[in-house]
């Protein structure tokens, strides 16, 4: 059986229900809808795309268990995982927004293969989201300045303020 | 057609090869003709303006929820550090909705770890308890210290949020005879607490102030060892404590609400262990259980009735485990298990029967431990052979100090989930006849091997994407020339990790050409590949990412970069980012930043870069500076050790080409790490090896380009 999803530029997709279903969003949707389409007006046909070749390869997993937070995360992303979300800066934002969208938690949330006992440290059962830890990932080892530049940020602090938060914050620079 | 950056791409290829002849790699680029370099520097600025400065590629456009997401994953790999809280206002500088972000989002600062007398301590903690506002605060500390002592001013008025509560008790380090807290003070919100090295008297005075712990004072043990007990309301969850008698064990057994369980048997004690498991009959709703040595008989009756346990880790005598074959399938959810194998008697191979591993599980992690003091066995048929054949839905395998067999490899082959595989001190050597055993599991992705570097050159596997290498050579006789990764035995590789033991060891290295992350974590390494891709720039042509956790030779570094940005072959990429394990000084990283954006410009020579070219100030007893951070060429504070004596310098002249840089570093290399390094060739230095700073990754890229 399959459902027809039409996106924001007036694309059908014909996706099989099972696939479908990894969307939260749509799978609340297709009860309602019936035979008609499902309009997702805030995403393009190319993420959804990419949206659907992941549920398409996760379709058969299990649910990610509940996580409380509380334990510590594994920073490793699976590989197929790594190369889905190997792609550029302005699709992996749109993937991430399209994921919060479409209450993606199986994309925004992927079970690991290692144990919290196999190693208490760092690797744990759960893992956190692929968008949001690729773009974490990003982050580390980088300087305020080269986060900017890296992610388009502008830098609204006037020079007097910067230098007042770098001087209030001065044991937070290196020494 | 082709696309607007791939013309722009090979326009940027052709200009370079105007520029590579006239550029000789010594930093000096006054050779190459002037407007070509200025054209090219500055078609590569506007190239990368154009790119940076798409709106799309903003992270303005996530809401805060997904930034506080984002900035949350990045404290996770800061959460042991002492510097957490810096690097957490540090972020605050990227611009006011980070700031504000950070500054309002109170449960990034809810930490409060006193492990360490920083000179900013005080002003660290009150930003922490000031920006936490009304969260639940964990607070970790050391238990009658100078550092509680200092700030326990700040803590009085938030001990009502203190809902974990750590504390350790270090006697030789104590100083001070009270603590201002422990054990009279009562934290109103109290839900955890551990405690490691605290007399037993201390911890029950605290827990029976507590009208949730208070109930459990009688299972504190005698001895001060590790101890915490977690809970929900008035409901013990989670315990973790030394058991010494049969009477803990049932007391534990009594409470019906517990999920988590971690018990050992404390060695010294000599307590009754001969009483029997009391026989209620409700099953435990244990969900993960961790128990050390308690003897099988009891540890079997505890796990019979476990009908919840998705996690065990057991330690015991290998003579228990066809016991324990046995009883595994009887652990009807049972995902994750780790086996530590103890020998009190002298070992001989159990043979498990078959009829014992027909049952299937839901095992998807498999842990299998040998007391390293135990000389290495071959337990295959023991208990591996039989716990793989009912694992089938296995995905990732931890052995450590086992010795493999043909036949280890070949039941581990048949496994159709396995992702990950880790051998860890384990031995495996081909035999005469045999070649390389490629493995076989369809799905594996990550291999790490650990220990004897004749593992590494007996395994291979057509589908792994990660292998991550940690060698010794297993003799001082049996250090191998060459450490090759081929594309027969890795064909599929993308990440490699290597790491090999102190040695200046000049490998000869191979890696396959697939290879697009490269992490080398041992200077003899990271100084072979390196000299190895300088002379070799058209090899890993997708390389774009090189992790040193050590630091490299400068001088050859720059040449490697530069030669490789200047090869006349179109498919050979850049490397785009190099991490390292300190921040290099702005002399080095600017214009490495700029080399690494694809730029060329001038930087400081060779010589000015090389070892040998800083060895009068590493040996200048008037600047201070530990060996690592000389390295790096950025003293720091620590003083010199001793006045340095050396028997030699070297006698060689620092080559002007770049050619003959490369030709002779080997025997220069060998020569300096004997002068850098004394300790590790004759037990003396005259600095310190590193300053005790925790080693910060740092990444350099063209965003840290200033």
């Amino acid at each position: 059986m399959s459902i027809t999803i039409v996106t924001s530029d007036n694309e059908q997709f014909c996706v099989e229900k099972l696939v479908a279903q990894r969307i939260a969003l749509i799978e609340d949707m297709v009860e309602n809808a019936g035979d008609r389409p499902i309009p997702l007006p805030n995403v393009t046909a190319s993420v959804l795309r990419k949206i659907l070749e992941y549920c398409e390869h996760h379709k058969n997993d299990p649910l990610p268990p509940y996580d409380d937070g509380s334990r510590s995360r594994t920073t490793h992303i699976s590989e197929w995982d790594q190369k889905f979300i190997t792609v550029d800066q302005e699709m992996l934002f749109e993937i991430i927004l399209a994921a919060n969208y479409l209450e993606m938690k199986p994309l925004l949330y992927v079970r690991l293969n290692v144990p919290r006992v196999q190693c208490l440290t760092a690797c744990n059962a759960v893992a956190g989201d692929i968008g949001c830890k690729t773009v974490a990932n990003m982050i580390k080892g980088k300087s305020p300045e080269e986060i900017r530049k890296l992610f388009n940020i502008v830098n609204n602090f006037t020079p007097e303020e910067e230098a007042q938060i770098r001087k209030e914050a001065e044991w937070a620079e290196d020494r | 057609m082709q696309r607007p950056e791939q013309s722009a791409d090979g326009q940027m290829f052709l200009m370079r090869s105007h520029i590579a002849p006239f550029y000789n790699y010594s930093g000096d680029t006054s050779d190459v003709d002037a407007e070509i370099l200025r054209d090219y520097n500055l078609s590569i600025g506007l190239l990368a303006d154009a790119r940076d400065k798409d709106p799309r590629r903003s992270l303005e456009c996530l809401p805060n929820e997904l930034l506080i997401a984002i900035i949350q994953h990045v404290v996770v790999g800061w959460l042991e550090s002492s510097r957490l809280y810096q690097k957490l206002l540090d972020l605050t500088l990227v611009n006011r909705k980070w700031a504000n972000l950070i500054l309002k989002t109170q449960s990034l600062w809810t930490r409060i770890t006193l492990r360490d007398n920083l000179e900013d301590l005080e002003a660290m903690t009150a930003v922490a308890l000031e920006l936490s506002g009304d969260c639940s605060l964990e607070l970790a500390y050391q238990v009658k210290s100078d550092i509680i002592h200092k700030v326990a001013y700040l803590l009085q008025p938030h001990l009502h949020r203190v809902a974990h509560l750590r504390l350790i008790q270090y006697y030789s380090e104590s100083t001070l005879d009270t603590d201002p807290f422990f054990p009279r003070t009562i934290f109103p919100s109290l839900r955890e607490i551990s405690t490691a090295g605290v007399p037993s008297e201390s911890v029950i005075a605290l827990l029976s102030q507590h009208e949730a712990f208070a109930a459990f004072t009688n299972l504190v043990p005698d001895t001060s060892f590790r101890f915490n007990l977690a809970v929900k309301g008035n409901q013990l969850l989670s315990i973790g404590l030394p058991v010494s008698t049969m009477v803990t064990v049932n007391q534990i057994v009594d409470i019906t609400p517990l999920k988590h369980v971690f018990m050992h048997r404390f060695h010294s004690a000599s307590g009754d262990w001969v009483t029997e498991l009391e026989a209620r009959r409700h099953s435990l709703g244990w969900q993960e259980l961790e128990i050390r040595q308690v003897p099988w008989r009891v540890t079997c009756q505890l796990l019979s009735r476990c009908t919840c346990l998705v996690s065990l880790t057991l330690t015991i005598d290998w003579r228990e485990t066809p016991a324990l074959v046995k009883l595994i399938p009887r652990l009807a959810v049972l995902e994750h298990i780790v086996i530590e194998l103890v020998w009190d008697t002298s070992p001989h191979t159990l043979v498990i029967s078959n009829e014992d591993t027909k049952e299937e599980t839901r095992i998807r992690t498999i842990g299998l431990v040998l007391d390293s003091h135990t000389s290495r066995m071959d337990i295959t048929t023991d208990i591996l052979l039989p716990l793989l054949r009912m694992s089938q839905h296995l995905e990732s395998l931890r052995l450590s100090n086992t010795r493999l067999s043909k036949l280890t490899l070949t039941e581990i082959d048949k496994l159709k989930r396995l992702q990950k595989l880790v051998f860890n001190g384990c031995e495996y050597e081909l035999a005469s006849n045999e070649t390389r055993h490629i493995l076989a599991s369809p799905n594996l992705e990550i291999v790490e091997l650990r220990g004897s570097i004749d593992i590494f050159e007996s395994l291979g596997s057509t589908t792994a994407s990660e292998l991550y290498c940690e060698l010794m050579p297993s003799t001082t006789e049996n250090i191998p020339e060459a450490i090759k990764v081929s594309e027969q035995e890795w064909p599929s590789l993308s990440v490699f990790s290597l790491g090999t033991g102190a040695t200046t060891k000049v490998y000869d290295i191979g890696l396959v050409n697939s290879l697009e992350r490269l992490t080398l974590s041992s200077r003899s390494i990271a100084t072979a590949t390196i000299h190895y891709l300088a002379i070799h720039p058209t090899e890993l042509p997708l390389l774009d990412t090189l992790e040193l956790y050590t630091c490299p030779e400068w001088d050859i570094l720059f040449i490697m970069l530069e030669k490789r940005l200047l090869v006349q072959t179109s498919n050979v990429k850049s490397i785009e980012r190099i991490t390292f394990n300190r921040d290099p000084p702005p002399t080095i990283k600017q214009p490495l930043a700029r080399l690494l954006a694809g730029h060329i410009v001038s930087r400081p020579s060779n010589y000015e870069l090389s070892m040998l070219g800083n060895l009068d100030a590493f040996l200048d007893a008037d600047l201070p500076g530990c060996t690592q951070c000389h390295l790096y060429l950025r003293p720091c504070n620590r003083p010199v050790n001793t006045m340095p004596t050396i028997k030699s310098r070297p006698t060689s002249i620092y080559p002007a080409s770049a050619d003959e840089i490369l030709r002779t570093q080997a025997a220069r290399y060998i020569q300096l790490e004997d002068i850098y390094f004394p300790s590790r060739f004759r037990g003396r230095s005259y600095r310190h090896s590193a300053c005790g700073g925790t080693p910060w990754l740092v990444e350099v890229s063209r965003y840290s380009m200033g």
